[in-house]
């Protein structure tokens, strides 16, 4: 019989991860809560990272390796990072067989960019929607394997949870029908969860409204480990908005950007000037806190507004147009400048979670026969993510998750199959959960609370972070989530009713929301993106260790340890971006 | 057969263009010639009438091809939701008034038909000629649906003939487009000014 | 305190695949750079209507804001278009939503545009690569300007305005519509998704494919994403025929 494996999250890395399954000759129930072909892989803009070594620089592989552990700040899993460096040239040159629309030089070969954090030309695009073009190029591939048989997508079903057997191996899960709301169990020989990430438990931040976290939420509420959950990364440059904060590529800054202020009546490029030997290429943490610096504390800001501006405007506007075409539209669009004459004016906002599920070298969580990869895993970024990292990550995770799902498949120690009742009770369980959630009649609304929340996460556990505000957001947070039983839902209906999928989404943010901010409590010290002043330095000695969160049943709190990693690569080393990385 | 359902839509096409394009140009032209007197209408209608074979080939090479045009344009044509005031745009006008075109010169066709060659020559035995067109014409009602019909047919030719170029690839990029889209609404302008020309000289 | 402006909206509702429409209005408080999803966002968090009826808040579909993921396609103030790139500045209030109905209406504004995703089916919407490994060849080099063109091509995003905006596109229709023939050929620029270029071609040869455009050109005007569709439709048209004649005297 087929092996039958259950992908949830129609991204990236979960696309990657069913081709290799149905290649590898399984079955895949892939479960979405959007067409997979919408999910948020596609706002990835700026590129790929790959040494192609292209352009005579003689980058090698070693050196984007270096590059990524550096940028990481020394917390990642060194071997797994090798892994995926020594990985990527082949990944793009099946992404080309694919037929993704890479830039090409005028000799029709892929063209390389600059990004912040390394000093070679190493990443590859297709315009400025690279992730559009690679998310498409896999959402073809597995609709062919659709069409034979291999691959039954399930979209607009929402993952709740996992099923465990009575040998405690995740064997299904249960998931909703967003439209019927009927809610139903399935059985799986291995699942995978590629459902991206939290950036929603932010409120408004550069991810799409889907990524919420909830799927990772609901499995670490049922013993999943989370890694590293404190490393948020905060992209230095989004345009602000208030639905959104719109992301705008570090392609920008890699074709030549400019980042400044007025001080003195005169430009100040302090990127440049603060960092000499990376200038505006600087890593995405060290931007960040380099611009809220000359906002918040030296008030240099626009009109003392917390803005800088990011100037394209000395750029030839048809070598712009090629380069960067896609997103210079959307800050046109949303903001009505058009970037090819006047600057831009940018503030950085929550990007993406370098934390996540705990995983193994083969992306096992500790729950036997429960995988996750992408955003949603812990593995390759560790206190920061250098820009062009990610879709590269998304996509390798994938092809180590997808085989080592069909592994566990066929030699795992799966114990016995979920029985009749046992899903018929999981899916009873979840359906009186809902029930209760839809009679709920209390004063609070969900998306209001939702909204509290981000403010709260925003204010305190992004870019600078101070303990006693972090005890005083954890406090909020709790708070929030005693609110979230008094939550009213008005929409009583049993058709596509989102409000009370929301609510049920909303309390699992809340709960992941605490697992940040305990874990940056716990922390002090100062590593990539998590940066705290009353430790302003790195501490390898108690921290160069992975913050691991579990799940405490009784107070729906987070219990914090520390684990050991895999660093015999390289040594750590300080990470310092005003002067040429040494080795 | 493969690609049936292809072939009868080219074939439609082809069918509007070669067939009915042809036949309505050497129409407007014959008809065109009582600009010089109507002694001169009735000479060429006469040497239309000396053409061997006429019946046969009206039926073949103008009746059939108006009918498979018309009747499977009109099944077409039903098939669409006409948006124009939603979307405003130029070229969405035009694919609209096509379609309102198609249903006026279809039933003017038939109309025309019916009356002057069936009814009229066929089975009245009217001789079709000047004297006979000028009594036609001469009714205000009947004069005005010439007009419309006239200009419907001849708006659905020419603005055809852009579809055309790109039903059959002739024209792809936005210029070329634009350029074919201006030429033929020239031709509109040029044909109906003729045949309107024609129309007013019978009933001088 | 000056009173702050409102922004005016009138929504069809309805509740679900066969229930009948009704209309319901509602004011949301202006501030600058507001876009129609925020709106519906505000409203979320206060579904109240205008006249201070407590009502549920209205569906959508939205992911990404950015006007890139398609979601949020719906028809607002008679034009199919990304309701997130919809800034209210630039909107005639009272502004009107209401769902795309070329499409069956799942709920409010909530569309089912599963038919697009068959369409990419049909059309064999992939390039058939041998598999994800490393076959220790790189793939070919691509002029560059076709790379262009492809790229622009690539970037459809399955949001639907021109299947929306198009005529010959509706519940009576079986005509595939413009997005997923100008996705054929995309697909058909490709050094090695040319190989099956017949293959695609006989699918938009089949009934409601090309051949069942009329032509009215909107699809190319209502493209969020300026896609040259009508350009391309005109170039299959070129392929299809020779295709078609050359099947039929070759073979």
């Amino acid at each position: 019989m087929k092996k039958k494996i259950i992908v949830v999250g129609g991204g990236l890395s979960g696309l990657m991860a069913t081709l290799k399954i149905c290649e590898a000759g399984g079955e895949v129930e892939l479960f979405s809560y959007c067409p997979v072909k919408r999910s948020h892989s596609l706002c990835a803009q700026g590129g790929m990272n790959a040494c192609m070594d292209t352009k005579g620089e003689n980058d090698s592989v070693h050196e984007h390796f270096d590059d990524t552990v550096y940028g990481g700040d020394f917390l990642a899993d060194q071997t797994a990072i090798k892994g995926m460096c020594e990985a990527a040239p082949k990944l793009i040159k099946m992404f080309d067989r694919m037929g993704v629309t890479f830039t090409r030089t005028p000799e029709g070969l892929l063209d390389l960019r600059n990004f912040g954090g390394q000093k070679n030309k190493r990443t590859l695009f297709s315009g400025s929607t690279t992730g559009q073009q690679l998310l498409y190029a896999l959402d073809e591939q597995v609709r062919a394997w659709e069409v034979k048989g291999a691959v039954k997508k399930y979209e607009f079903w929402e993952f709740i949870k996992i099923i465990k057997n009575k040998e405690s191996v995740c064997r299904g899960i249960v998931a909703q029908d967003m439209n019927s709301m009927e809610i139903k169990a399935f059985r799986a020989d291995t699942v995978i969860l590629a459902t991206g990430g939290p950036g929603m438990v932010f409120g408004r931040c550069t991810a799409s409204t889907i990524c919420n976290g909830s799927a990772v939420s609901a499995v670490y509420q049922q013993g999943a480990l989370i890694g590293n959950p404190e490393f948020i990364q905060i992209h230095p440059t989004a345009i602000p908005g208030s639905d959104k904060n719109r992301l705008m590529s570090e392609a920008c800054r890699g074709e030549g950007g400019r980042v400044w202020v007025y001080k003195d009546g005169k430009p100040w490029y302090f990127l440049e000037e603060m960092y000499p030997a990376y200038g505006n290429l600087v890593p995405r943490d060290v931007a960040s806190r380099a611009i809220y610096d000359v906002c918040v504390n030296q008030k240099l800001g626009i009109n003392g507004e917390n803005k800088v501006y990011l100037d394209l405007s000395h750029i030839p506007a048809d070598y712009l147009e090629r380069k960067l075409g896609g997103i210079l539209e959307i800050y046109s669009e949303f903001v009505g400048d058009d970037p090819r004459k006047v600057p831009m004016q940018i503030y950085p906002s929550v990007h993406y979670s370098m934390g996540g599920i705990w995983v193994d070298a083969k992306h096992n969580t500790n729950i036997p026969g429960l995988m996750a990869s992408g955003e949603c895993d812990y593995q390759y970024h560790g206190a920061n993510r250098l820009g062009a990292n990610s879709l590269l990550s998304a996509a390798y995770s994938g092809t180590v998750s997808g085989p080592e799902a069909m592994r566990w498949a066929k030699e795992g120690e799966r114990g016995s199959e979920l029985t009749d009742e046992e899903l018929a009770k999981a899916a009873k369980e979840c359906r009186e959960e809902y029930e209760a959630i839809l009679k709920m009649d209390g004063s609070e609304n969900a998306h209001e609370l939702h909204h509290e929340l981000g403010e709260v996460m925003n204010k305190y556990v992004t870019i600078e972070r101070v303990n006693k505000d972090l005890d005083y957001c954890f406090d909020e947070v709790k708070k929030i989530l005693k609110r979230w039983d008094n939550i009213g839902i008005g929409d009583k209906s049993n058709w596509a009713n989102q409000e009370g999928m929301f609510a049920r989404q909303l309390r699992n943010m809340i709960i992941y929301a605490l697992v940040v901010t305990r874990a940056a409590r716990m922390r002090d010290e100062s590593r990539g993106a998590h940066y705290k002043r009353e430790f302003p330095t790195r501490d390898d000695e108690r921290f160069m260790k992975v913050t691991v969160a579990e799940y405490d049943q009784a107070t729906e709190e987070p219990k914090i340890s520390y684990a050991d990693f895999d660093h015999s690569l390289v040594k750590p080393r300080p990470r310092n971006y005003a002067v040429a990385k040494k080795e | 057969m493969k690609n049936f359902d292809f072939w009868i839509r080219r074939i439609h096409s082809l069918s509007g263009v070669i067939a009915l394009g042809a036949f309505l140009l050497e129409h407007i032209f014959t008809v065109s010639t009582v600009m010089g007197g109507p002694a001169n209408f009735d000479k060429s209608v006469a040497a239309l009438a000396n053409i061997p074979f006429l019946v046969p080939i009206e039926i073949i090479a103008i009746g059939l091809p108006i009918a498979f045009h018309g009747i499977l344009g009109v099944v077409y044509a039903l098939k669409a939701k006409n948006n124009p005031l939603r979307y405003g745009y130029w070229n969405n006008w035009m694919f609209y008034l096509q379609r309102i075109t198609a249903y006026i010169a279809f039933i003017f066709i038939i109309w025309h038909v019916w009356t002057l060659r069936i009814v009229g020559k066929a089975m009245g035995g009217h001789l079709i000629g000047y004297d006979f067109m000028h009594k036609v014409l001469s009714d205000p009602l009947t004069f005005g649906f010439y007009v419309i019909g006239l200009l419907s047919s001849v708006f659905h030719f020419t603005n055809g003939l852009f579809g055309f170029s790109i039903t059959w690839g002739i024209v792809s990029g936005p210029r070329g487009q634009r350029i074919v889209s201006v030429a033929t609404l020239a031709l509109f302008v040029l044909i109906s000014s003729v045949g309107l020309t024609a129309l007013t000289h019978f009933v001088k | 305190m000056a009173e702050t402006k409102k922004v005016h909206f009138i929504i069809e509702r309805q509740d679900g695949p066969n229930s009948q429409p009704y209309t319901e209005e509602f004011e949301v408080d202006y501030r600058p750079a507001l876009n129609v999803v925020a709106s519906l966002m505000e409203i979320q968090k206060n579904p109240v209507t205008k006249d201070g009826k407590k009502t549920t808040a209205v569906v959508w579909e939205c992911n990404c804001l950015e006007k890139v993921c398609g979601a949020c396609m719906m028809v607002i103030n008679g034009k199919a278009q990304q309701a997130c790139a919809a800034l209210i500045d630039h909107l005639e209030q009272p502004i009107r939503l209401s769902a795309s109905r070329t499409f069956p209406v799942v709920r409010d504004l909530m569309i089912d545009r599963s038919v697009m995703f068959e369409s990419l089916k049909r059309i064999h919407g992939w390039v058939d690569v041998d598999g994800t490994w490393e076959v220790h060849n790189d793939a070919p080099r691509q002029n560059p300007k076709t790379a262009t063109t492809a790229y622009e091509i690539s970037r459809c995003m399955t949001c639907g305005c021109c299947m929306d905006a198009c005529p010959n596109v509706n519940r009576g229709s079986e005509f595939i519509g413009p997005a997923p023939i100008a996705q054929a050929h995309l697909f058909n620029l490709h050094p090695i998704g040319e190989y099956q270029k017949e293959e695609r071609l006989d699918a938009l040869m089949e009934k409601g494919g090309l051949a069942s455009c009329g032509n009215s050109q909107n699809c190319v005007q209502a493209c969020p994403k300026d896609i040259k569709l009508t350009e391309y439709i005109a170039k299959l048209n070129r392929d299809t025929n020779k295709q078609a004649l050359k099947s039929l005297f070759n073979k």
